[in-house]
């Protein structure tokens, strides 16, 4: 289960970044494009961040 | 909850509240997307005319990667700095209006086909009165163009527009001239002079 939530916060960090900086942007599509880019990024770091903190309580407690 | 997952989960709420303000926010438009770069606004260069002895200024833009473009604009008509966005300029001339844009073409299109089946259906819904006059094939500076000649009304009084595209490496370029009809043989010298001083500048 762990895994699954590693590899989907890795894919929406990857896609993000993908967005910002390489997508070809379709006029007028900017805002919408930089809105779902660093949406996906922000989601992407803090889910990383809460797996990582949530396993590291684990590990204390063994 | 661990205490410090509680704190990263409320900074991600905080700074996707102010990533949807950042994004669609009043002020959204000033720091999203491609700006207008203060050295496309400067002409550069003077270049006089024997034909009608206008003396045209040159214009080259640099706003938009990969989309840069220089254009010769005769030194009477006046630029509107306020209305130009980013790879935009507008100008104005005693009866009538030009105008040079960028212009995306999606991938899975040409340009022609998107002029004869997305441009020229949106600017007669747009426009009240639109009649096509004249449709060619042109080349400028050999890059393929397609202009299209059209009638429309404006507050009653008969408009005449010139509009050519030109493909280019990434989004194509559009230069409109629009003015009354009656006006339109008396320019029509000048109005080729600055559609064909059109090049691309990505070298």
């Amino acid at each position: 289960m762990r895994q699954i939530f590693l590899f989907v916060s890795l894919a929406m960090l990857c896609f993000g970044l993908y967005l910002g900086l390489f997508y070809d942007v379709p006029d007028s599509q900017e805002k919408i494009n930089f809105f779902v880019s660093w949406f996906l990024i922000i989601i992407g770091i803090s889910s990383l961040l809460i797996n990582l903190l949530w396993d590291a309580k684990k590990k204390r407690k063994d | 909850m661990n205490k410090k997952v509680a704190i990263v989960f409320i900074l991600t709420l905080a700074a996707l509240g102010y990533l949807t303000y950042y994004s669609f926010g009043p002020s959204s438009t000033t720091h999203i997307g491609p700006q207008v770069n203060p050295e496309s606004l400067k002409p550069t260069q003077t270049t006089a005319v024997a034909q009608n002895n206008e003396t045209l200024k040159v214009y080259h833009n640099k706003d938009i990667a990969e989309n840069f473009y220089a254009i010769s604009i005769p030194q009477s008509w006046q630029i509107q700095y306020s209305t130009s966005r980013a790879g935009e300029y507008d100008f104005n001339f005693t009866g009538g209006t030009a105008k040079v844009e960028l212009m995306d073409v999606p991938d899975n299109s040409t340009l022609e086909l998107f002029v004869l089946s997305q441009e020229e259906p949106r600017l007669k819904t747009w426009l009240a009165g639109y009649k096509r006059i004249d449709y060619q094939k042109l080349n400028i500076n050999s890059n393929d163009a397609y202009q299209l000649v059209y009638l429309s009304d404006i507050n009653g009084v008969r408009y005449e527009s010139i509009r050519t595209y030109v493909t280019g490496p990434d989004q194509a370029a559009v230069i409109t001239f629009s003015l009354m009809q009656t006006r339109v043989a008396s320019l029509k010298n000048t109005f080729d002079l600055v559609t064909n001083s059109f090049s691309w500048e990505n070298k």
